[in-house]
């Protein structure tokens, strides 16, 4: 950074001022563009000087800090004789405090820094410009930017000027390559499919793997790659398409896991990152919890207990690699399948259960009734009837299936089942759910324009 | 918003400032208009070669708003990087980070002039860093990607990490919100494979001043 800031000397005393310019010749970062007397046209030498930084001499005796620095075009370094005159400069509104007989470095050091905005002080003159004297010390603070603040501290502390620079972006950018780091550790290569590989969530050390549905298009030989850079291969436990959730079990053990979070802390405008392994090393994008609603129903008729959508980017290769916070830990499983173009996260409630039914039963069990159907509008006099504009038209009924059974035929309506109305084949989707198998459930249906009663037996998806 | 918020905007405003006085829009000619970096006080431009191919009426903006004609000293169409040369010294330039110590997740910004706007900038993380890349045109090369909204203007400006330093040349986009930059040891090493690591030659720079600069001594990959 080749910049060199432009300082304008001001000192009464003629032979420090000259001293000081030449000290300050000597140093690269700064020329000394004019001189001053504190007594001449300050203003006017300012307009014609243009300087980035004033470094202001106040003498061997401390009795002239009366001028207020804070209405100069230019920020003020103060050069003080002794810690006695501190707290009135910093008062007056100088920006950096030094004693007389600081180094030409140190000197030069402090204009650059004032010329970015940063507050400067001498360790040795901190103590009296954070004086005991609790309303001094008030004023002071309330002088500040939280900024400024946050950089004395740090000097207070001893760190670099480096480290201070940038304390709350270096901080974030730190810990949000540390999160992707720690957490990188649980995520997987899956490479089930013919296009590029997908990613997957390392689930138990002893090879269980879970990753996204639509990425799976094999059962066996599925290649896994793991964060250390071992491979494994691994075969279909079970998926739920539903969900879009597959479980894999890899012939491996000694996995590294990851632990998850707790949802109930999340909120939206939290900050989110989606992790992705679909080459040798992790990847990460950032995002935030766009929103966040109560349970929802897939398009394909799962059910999420939270909605929880992000605006992270699905990079090529991420789904079925998780969403984890800004701690590193493991939030859900991101698909971009459930929603075009939409980042959704199968969450973390929801995930337990849907894998621990694939791992017991290899399958998630589903109602079902036998029939193919759309929706249709009903006559207006039917739906002002049933408070219902439309209604499921029976399209195919399979034979021998628990429709057919129960006497349903091509071309009845279906308007509710168990006094539930089904307007769509969403609602009844989300009406067979798996406690129903087995049940008798009651079919309203409009058949010749009239209603009917049915009773069916609702059947087990295979 | 909270003091830490308000510090990290400050912090954002303040690492961008200075990467910003060290951009320049480089004008093809043609309507077009990249971004280029001050590379050296002695003038030397480093930008992509997309944005000025085929183009021998350069032209460079500066951040002091000077325009300057520009001479196109090497490219290569390969990398997509090239240097150029204006008749200029003193200038601010911009210091120069290091690319292969990039993590996934690390903060970054791009600035250019997409669609006109001098010195825009968009911030975001890195995605990934180096040659492995699913779905990415010329395979083996090195890339940094990152998540942000890169835009056709931002082509040839700086990708700057925390502290304002160049990590890498804005080059492309794969994707609405997936912006690929030029590592920025690639382009030191197209600098010292054109012979561009030193000064520029007095010569080379006189050329900058007429408008005979025909590209004699033009070194091509």
């Amino acid at each position: 950074m080749a910049y060199t800031m432009r300082v304008l000397v001001v000192a009464d005393d003629p032979l420090a001022r000259a001293g000081l310019a030449t000290l300050l010749a000597s140093q690269p970062a700064c020329a000394v563009v004019g001189q001053a007397a504190s007594d001449a046209d300050l203003a006017g030498a300012l307009q014609v000087y243009r300087p980035d930084v004033i470094v202001w001499d106040l003498g061997a005796s401390a009795a002239q800090a009366s001028a207020d620095f804070r209405d100069m075009a230019a920020p003020v370094v103060a050069l003080l004789p002794d810690a006695n005159a501190a707290a009135d400069a910093w008062a007056a509104g100088a920006r950096g405090l030094l004693l007389r007989d600081a180094s030409a470095e140190s000197i030069a050091a402090a204009i650059v820094s004032v010329a970015q905005g940063l507050a400067v002080l001498d360790p040795a003159l901190a103590a009296s410009v954070l004086p005991a004297r609790e309303q001094a010390r008030r004023a002071l603070v309330e002088a500040l930017t939280p900024r400024e603040l946050q950089v004395l501290r740090l000097m207070a502390e001893g760190q670099s000027n480096k480290e201070i620079t940038m304390p709350v972006l270096t901080e974030l950018s730190n810990a949000l390559a540390a999160a992707v780091e720690y957490a990188g550790a649980g995520v997987a290569r899956v490479e089930a499919r013919h296009r590029l590989p997908a990613s997957g969530i390392v689930w138990s050390s002893d090879g269980v793997i879970v990753t996204a549905h639509h990425v799976v298009e094999q059962d066996e030989n599925i290649g896994i790659g793991l964060a250390d850079g071992r491979t494994a291969t691994a075969k279909l436990v079970g998926r739920d398409p539903t969900t879009d959730v597959a479980v894999l079990r890899a012939q491996t053990a000694g996995l590294t896991t990851r632990t998850w979070a707790d949802l109930a802390s999340l909120k939206v405008g939290h900050l989110v990152l989606a992790l992705g392994r679909p080459e040798q090393t992790v990847m990460a994008t950032l995002g935030i919890v766009s929103a966040l609603g109560e349970s929802w129903r897939t398009p394909a008729g799962g059910n999420l207990d939270r909605y929880l959508q992000t605006d992270v980017v699905m990079y090529p290769g991420f789904s079925g690699g998780p969403l984890i916070d800004a701690g590193g830990q493991f939030i859900g499983l991101n698909t971009s399948a459930l929603l075009r173009g939409i980042s959704i996260t199968v969450p973390v409630t929801t995930l337990r259960q849907v894998v621990e039914t694939l791992l017991s039963k290899g399958r998630i069990s589903r109602g079902y009734l036998g029939v193919g159907a759309q929706p249709v509008r009903l006559p207006s006099a039917l739906a002002q009837q049933l408070k219902q504009e439309t209604g499921l038209l029976l399209v195919s009924v399979e034979p021998d299936g628990p429709a057919d059974k129960a006497g349903l035929l091509l071309g009845d309506v279906i308007v509710a089942l168990d006094k539930q109305p089904v307007r769509h084949l969403d609602d009844l989707l989300a009406a067979l759910t798996s406690n129903r198998i087995g049940a008798s459930a009651q079919v309203r249906i409009v058949r010749g324009g009239a209603m009917q009663e049915i009773r069916a037996i609702v059947g087990e998806r295979a | 918003m909270s003091d830490l918020l308000q510090q990290l905007n400050a912090e954002m405003a303040e690492a961008i400032e200075g990467a910003r006085r060290r951009l320049v829009e480089v004008h093809n000619g043609c309507g077009g208009a990249g971004a280029g970096i001050v590379w050296r006080h002695d003038g030397l431009i480093v930008t992509n070669a997309h944005v000025v191919a085929g183009r021998h009426d350069l032209k460079v903006t500066l951040p002091d708003k000077r325009t300057l004609p520009a001479c196109l000293l090497a490219y290569d169409n390969q990398q997509d990087l090239a240097a150029l040369a204006i008749d200029a010294d003193g200038l601010p330039t911009i210091e120069l980070g290091d690319s292969r110590s990039l993590k996934p997740g690390q903060w970054v910004m791009a600035i250019g002039n997409p669609w006109g706007v001098a010195g825009a900038v968009t911030a975001g993380i890195v995605i990934g860093e180096g040659a492995q890349f699913p779905e990415m045109p010329a395979p083996g090369r090195e890339w940094v990607v990152v998540s942000l909204h890169m835009r056709p203007g931002h082509s040839g400006g700086p990708l700057v990490d925390i502290n304002g330093r160049v990590v890498g040349i804005n080059t492309m986009i794969t994707g609405p919100d997936v912006g690929v930059a030029v590592p920025v040891h690639v382009a030191k090493r197209f600098l010292q494979q054109v012979g561009l690591a030193g000064t520029i030659k007095q010569r080379e720079k006189r050329r900058t001043n007429g408008t005979t600069y025909a590209a004699t001594t033009l070194w091509a990959a």
